[in-house]
């Protein structure tokens, strides 16, 4: 039995797209096959050397940019969503203007209620002598964490449906190059969505589930011990290819893998308890327009 | 040790706590701050302290955990969640490790150093002193007691005690202003005073400034009113012995021992009573209540601990021993302890032990151990009072990351001639130049009596043996 590549981990996935605020208006933002999409920008590459000329750079642009930026960004497994009801609060409101926004029309014309900005970070053990190196090193330090949270947050406002695919393109490229970098961040992200999955599965006790890593030929496997402890050893790829596709529990099945991945119709690999070998199975998904797909038997 | 391992185990523990604190499914409570933040913290410091775990990568999960619930929480106060996420804990930290690894590169407004060239490799010197100086004003007078001399690449300093007397009292930094100092080649000096106060006496350190050349053999004081005193600055024709062997313990039993001494100076440290639960800090910060269970879960994950080993059943039965409730420990109490915890343990639950009075003076007496895991240690004199016994310690080779409270510190243990044990914890001030650090450490229980103790500093990969020869005056 072969399972699909993980360069095709997102052929059983439903193009998705969103609106994003772009100069004043509401652009459109559409993901589809593993591209993004920016509909109102036909020709983003030439603005991009406009941008590099001194231009302005479109904020539709910027947010593209920002997710090749993390598409290998182990951190938004971290942040990310976990199930389908996971709720992540993040929306435009809550995204920092970039420093060039003070130049030019862009997020400025968000909607929302105006946010109150939180006091300067105050250190617990301030420079001694005060000198330049030592301040210009924080405030470098700072401002780096700053650009990377307003860069998740971006990330973050796309919605859910946006982000079950960052996360597939994120497992799909760590999962073919394990390594001692990588793997803690994917066996905690594997562990972490698999908790809720056996939870509606089979009733498990998110604490006592555990993932791990499969490295080798097959599937993995799932064990049950006597006092509640239930093991699941998937690879990672199956973040991707299962997970981020809306694919993990059909029918009342664990989803360990897919057969022949398609959209609205694919074969997956399935189990209906622990224990048991797995079974295939026909499966066909509905675009509900939420985060992930609703797959049926 | 496995620090692929280690890195799993915090991650993991990420998940589980942002499960347990509800903020998946709706908003939780708001945990930036709250007990899940702090057990993983707590957690992330144990494994980085143990070498398990690299800072940046500790940071970089903590950093990813405050995040992930901050967007997960309705907007605390109209604060966007990147905000709330800058606030975190982890990041203040890391700034504050940002301001200290800079600190080093600052040049102290003083004058340039003399004889010596722009790269300072001479060895260290380490010399005791014991010679008391006289001081004196018009309204009140007091002694000056030097204890000892080091002399590193951040400079020269003596340790001292001064007890001053007379009303209004005296302030022993406005004195010392007034000290002047020449060595054997006509250069002068001055000096300065950095330390404390106690109820009793001012303790601390004597600084030269500028720092003196590295072949200098003795210095003259002058104090208010004439008085001279020339401090021979050679080292002793005979230092003291000094063995080095290896430990066989692991870095996580290590880090138990630290915790173990945390615990045993607490329900020893004068005033306190020796049973019942209470709040225990230190280097680790507080490690009671379950969280002690979880220290020692986590060393286990990293591999930095032998699930044969002794030490997690040799502390569940000291906390039992001192009524410590709730350590989450899952190791069974053992019935035998080591011999160091059941001496300072017998001193603890003696009830009259504070009748006892502690030697009361100051001994001269300065060894350089060699260096453990990176750090050289000097021991630089002791003193005494009512207060209790008091070590003087000057450390080098201290990481700049290093949080204040880590643990780069070895396990100190000292017997004394009537062969009872006490140990040794950072006690009332430190001070910190370049990578090295200067600081008193509280001796518990407190000294009473004898001529010597025989000292040991215990590392994570060698343990010190010397004996420390005490002349109180």
């Amino acid at each position: 039995m072969t399972f699909i590549h993980n360069d095709k981990w997102y052929l059983s996935l439903p193009p998705c797209s969103t609106r994003v605020p772009c100069g004043g208006d509401d652009h459109r933002l559409r993901w589809d096959a593993g591209q993004l999409d920016l509909p109102a920008h036909p020709d983003a590459e030439s603005e991009l050397i406009l941008a590099a000329l001194g231009g302005e750079k479109a904020d539709c642009v910027r947010i593209a940019e920002t997710w090749a930026r993390h598409a290998e960004d182990l951190m938004v497994l971290q942040v990310g969503p976990r199930d389908r009801a996971d709720q992540i609060m993040a929306s435009w409101n809550d995204v920092p203007r970039p420093p060039e926004e003070s130049r030019h029309q862009g997020w400025v014309a968000m909607s929302g209620p105006p946010v109150a900005m939180p006091a300067p970070v105050r250190f617990l053990n301030p420079p001694r002598h005060g000198p330049q190196q030592v301040k210009h090193a924080m405030q470098a330090e700072l401002e780096r964490l700053r650009e990377r949270n307003t860069d998740l947050l971006s990330l973050l406002a796309l919605g859910p449906a946006f982000l079950f695919r960052l996360t597939g393109h994120i497992a799909a490229a760590h999962a073919p190059r394990l390594s001692a970098a990588s793997r803690p961040a994917l066996h905690a992200a594997l562990s972490g969505r698999l908790a809720f999955l056996a939870t509606e599965w089979i009733g498990a006790d998110p604490g006592r589930v555990t993932g791990a890593l499969h490295d080798g030929e097959g599937w993995g496997e799932v064990w049950r011990g006597g006092s509640g402890d239930l093991r699941i050893t998937l690879p990672a790829g199956w973040l991707a290819s299962v997970w981020a596709c809306g694919l993990g529990l059909v029918a009342r099945h664990l989803v360990v893998a897919v057969v022949r991945p398609g959209w609205p119709d694919a074969q997956v690999l399935a189990l209906p308890e622990p224990g048991r070998d797995p079974v295939l199975l026909d499966v066909h998904g509905t675009d509900t327009g939420e985060s992930a797909a609703h797959w049926e038997t | 040790m496995d620090s692929e391992r280690a890195e799993t185990y915090l991650r993991l523990l990420a998940e589980a706590e942002l499960r347990r604190a509800g903020a998946l499914h709706g908003p939780g409570e708001f945990v930036v701050s709250g007990p899940h933040a702090m057990r993983l913290r707590r957690v992330a410091r144990a494994l980085v302290a143990v070498r398990a775990l690299d800072d940046a990568v500790a940071d970089a999960i903590l950093d990813g955990f405050d995040l992930a619930v901050a967007v997960r929480q309705p907007n605390p106060q109209g604060r966007r969640p990147a905000m709330v996420a800058l606030h975190s804990p982890a990041v203040r930290r890391r700034l504050a490790r940002l301001a200290k690894s800079g600190s080093h590169q600052v040049t102290a407004p003083a004058p340039p150093p003399l004889a010596r060239g722009p790269a300072y490799q001479a060895p260290d010197r380490v010399v005791p002193v014991g010679m008391m100086i006289p001081l004196r004003d018009d309204n009140a007078r007091g002694e000056l007691y030097l204890l000892g001399y080091s002399q590193t690449a951040s400079g020269a300093r003596f340790t001292v005690i001064a007890v001053l007397r007379g009303a209004p009292p005296l302030h022993l930094p406005d004195l010392v202003r007034r000290l002047t100092a020449s060595d054997d080649s006509g250069h002068a000096y001055r000096l300065s005073f950095s330390g404390g106060r106690s109820a009793v006496n001012w303790a601390g350190l004597l600084r030269l400034q500028p720092d003196p050349p590295p072949g200098i053999r003795w210095l003259e004081l002058t104090a208010p009113g004439g008085v001279v005193r020339r401090i021979n600055l050679e080292p002793p024709a005979r230092p003291a012995a000094v063995t080095v062997a290896a430990t066989t313990g692991s870095p996580g039993e290590h880090l138990l021992h630290l915790i173990a001494v945390q615990i045993l100076a607490s329900a020893a440290a004068p005033g306190i009573p020796g049973r019942g639960t209470r709040m225990f800090t230190g280097p680790m910060g507080i490690h009671l209540g379950s969280e002690l269970g979880e220290t020692i879960e986590a060393l286990h994950a990293a591999g930095a601990l032998s699930p044969l080993s002794p030490v997690p059943g040799q502390l569940a039965t000291l906390c039992e021993s001192l009524d410590i409730g709730g350590h989450g420990i899952a190791a069974l109490p053992v019935r035998e302890l080591p011999k160091q915890w059941l001496s300072v343990l017998a001193y603890a639950h003696r009830r009259k032990r504070d009748l006892t009075t502690p030697r009361q003076g100051c001994a001269a007496v300065a060894v350089a151990l060699p260096e453990l895991d990176g750090v050289t240690i000097s021991i630089l004199g002791l003193h005494a009072d009512e207060s209790g016994t008091m070590m003087h310690v000057h450390a080098r080779g201290i990481p700049a990351h290093l949080d204040p409270d880590a643990t780069f510190l070895p396990v100190f243990w000292l017997r004394d001639d009537a062969n009872r044990w006490h140990t040794a914890l950072i006690g009332d001030w430190t001070t910190g130049d370049d990578d090295e650090f200067t600081a008193q450490l509280r001796i518990v229980p407190p000294l009473t009596q004898g001529t010597s103790v025989d000292l040991i500093a215990g590392g994570r990969s060698a343990e010190v043996r010397t004996t420390l020869l005490l002349d109180w005056r």
